[in-house]
């Protein structure tokens, strides 16, 4: 190849280059266009991002049985994201848990599993979570992103109509916090 | 072509392009001791472009906790974007550079070793846009699944390794 015809080629691969880039970035821009909810940041005082996720049961296998935040109006829904690898995340999904016991039905701990299905179900199965109250679902990946999950435990507290009443983005005080804000939202009448 | 042709002939874009279309000149060109650390420059700048136009959403979400909230609210997501950018260049370069100066023999010369790695590396960049544009565009956000992930990742190598093999001939061509 001439020195001529190696720079034609790479002129033309790198207009190419450019225009796939360009591209690129088109597309984003559209979708953030489109999606603007889903990346402002969450706070307390929103209303919750729907959620409609599969529970998991025996193996980590679904049940069939789906949760969803319009099926528990009136309850106050507290969303643990975690995965099983996650040190604190296996610290806190047992408080929050064993706190749900004390709330009964007036308030629910939702469990969001973000890795291995069937290693989560065996940990919510296991002696770390006696004596908690759980329901493990799996995320659908849309789920994580609506809720702007970057750390792990990823804590939001939801009131009985469905707006957002803390957000706990990691560390082990989300819990202790979560607690707290449940223990506020049942106090009211 | 030469090196001292094109030395300071092509832009930025252009030696991009050399990479994918012309290897062999755009090794030959990163190997001249006059353009000695452009290469490494190029594949960080073509990361910042990586990093802008496909972790685009990623970036944004993150300005705006860091905005609304806090920094150290915002600093994952920002982290997740960039190591989603620059991992899969970062770590082909750290693997080809010891392999062409290994296989180099005599003429091995780490510094112009590790430019022409920087070459080869400009190949799984590329693969990972156009993988995040077909991912985003005709999988409708769905992600290109386990068997196109792994098809990137072949092609990536394959091609890359086909560019770190010509790159071991230019090192070995040294006078």
């Amino acid at each position: 190849m001439t020195d001529q015809a190696a720079r034609r080629r790479g002129r033309r691969a790198g207009v190419a280059i450019a225009l796939l880039a360009a591209a690129t970035l088109l597309v984003n821009l559209v979708w953030i266009a489109g999606h603007v909810d889903w990346l402002r940041p969450l706070e307390a005082g929103r209303p919750a991002p729907v959620v409609d996720l599969p529970v998991l049961g025996a193996g980590g296998a679904p049940t069939g049985e789906r949760v969803t935040l319009a099926g528990r109006r009136g309850k106050v829904v507290v969303l643990e994201f975690w995965a099983t690898w996650c040190g604190p995340c296996k610290a806190s999904l047992p408080r929050l848990g064993r706190a749900a016991r004390q709330w009964g039905d007036a308030a629910e701990v939702v469990a969001v599993n973000l890795d291995d299905r069937a290693l989560a179900r065996a940990f919510v199965d296991g002696d770390t979570m006696r004596g908690a109250r759980v329901t493990l679902v799996a995320d659908d990946g849309d789920a994580a992103s609506r809720y702007q999950v970057g750390t792990i435990p990823h804590v939001v507290v939801i009131d009985r109509d469905g707006v957002v009443r803390m957000v706990g983005r990691g560390g082990a005080a989300a819990a202790a916090e979560a607690e707290r804000a449940v223990a506020r939202l049942l106090a009211a009448p | 072509m030469s090196a001292r042709a094109i030395a300071g002939g092509p832009g930025f874009l252009e030696r991009w392009g050399l990479a994918l279309a012309a290897p062999r000149a755009a090794l030959r060109l990163a190997d001249d001791p006059a353009a000695s650390g452009r290469a490494a420059g190029d594949l960080l700048r073509a990361i910042v472009v990586v990093l802008i136009v496909a972790h685009t959403r990623e970036l944004v979400a993150a300005a705006w906790i860091a905005g609304a909230v806090s920094w150290r609210d915002a600093w994952p997501g920002l982290m997740r974007a960039v190591s989603g950018a620059a991992m899969f260049g970062l770590v082909f370069v750290v693997v080809a550079t010891p392999v062409v100066s290994l296989c180099a023999g005599a003429r091995r010369h780490l510094g112009r070793d590790f430019d022409l790695g920087c070459v080869a590396a400009l190949v799984p960049v590329t693969v990972s846009l156009v993988a995040t544009l077909v991912a985003r565009t005709a999988f409708a956000d769905g992600g290109l699944g386990p068997t196109g992930r792994a098809l990137v990742l072949l092609t990536a190598l394959g091609w890359s390794g086909a560019i770190t093999a010509l790159a071991i001939a230019e090192a070995r061509r040294r006078s």
